[in-house]
């Protein structure tokens, strides 16, 4: 089992659980995620490749909502398993692209990449979804020293 | 007088070999958005790489836009590319000319 040990203001993980359910809403509908099967014109094999796809990140999607529905997250530290904890990466992978897609389309890819965001003037709204975006980055960052460092 | 062969069992034969012959790359793609060490973890665990090597890997996509990073059949390949899209990295199959 993975302990997951982040300290967060509790009211900043509430922000970033309203961006979250928005992108999950999004990324259930699959109209925000582009899957792309090898071979396009077979149709039936490129249906099915994207719907496998989405089953399997609908089934990720449930780690991270378990994570910030159900546990302190932030507050005090959670347990949960590698599997989840798998899970957990995979759909912050997907909510960040979600976000940059959605919600931070202002920013240019080099500035993101970077990282040298505290120069940017943003809206409230961009602002709060860039700290979801950073948030998620950092839960990846740390999950992945947990995983890897176990190995 | 010659005719052409035509035995459509050998004909397919011939055809399922050409196939099973053709070697496919599978190939990542840059994006702004995954971290780099999100990255690495993903090629460590997919195909077994020493992180060395998956950092090296890492550093191609990040630096020229794309990184083979196995070739082979084509069933093993698009398997690949399916495992890394569902770890949403951007991945495409290439056959090889």
């Amino acid at each position: 089992m993975i302990n997951l040990r982040l300290r967060i203001n509790p009211e900043m993980v509430e922000v970033a659980w309203g961006f979250i359910q928005e992108a999950i809403e999004g990324l259930r509908s699959g109209a925000a995620v582009q899957f792309s099967a090898p071979d396009l014109e077979d149709e039936d094999f490129a249906e099915a490749w994207e719907e496998s796809l989405q089953e399997e990140l609908d089934v990720d999607i449930v780690s991270l909502e378990y994570l910030f529905s159900k546990t302190h997250f932030g507050e005090d530290d959670v347990t949960i398993s590698p599997e989840a904890a798998e899970g957990v990466l995979r759909s912050c992978a997907a909510v960040r692209l979600w976000l940059r897609t959605n919600k931070l389309g202002e920013v240019e890819d080099p500035v993101l990449e970077s990282a040298e965001i505290y120069d940017l003037e943003l809206g409230p709204e961009e602002s709060m979804a860039l700290w979801t975006y950073c948030l998620l980055g950092v839960l990846q960052e740390s999950l992945i020293e947990i995983l890897m460092g176990e190995e | 007088m010659m005719f052409p062969l035509e035995n459509p069992e050998l004909e397919t034969a011939v055809q399922t070999k050409d196939r099973l012959d053709d070697v496919y790359h599978v190939v990542v793609l840059n994006d702004p958005v995954n971290l780099m060490s999100y990255v690495v973890m993903v090629f460590q665990k997919v195909f077994g790489m020493v992180k060395s090597r998956a950092e090296k890997h890492m550093m191609e996509v990040h630096e020229q836009g794309r990184s083979v990073v196995w070739t082979g059949g084509r069933e093993n390949a698009e398997n690949y590319v399916h495992i890394l899209q569902k770890w949403q990295l951007t991945a495409i199959l290439e056959k090889d000319d």
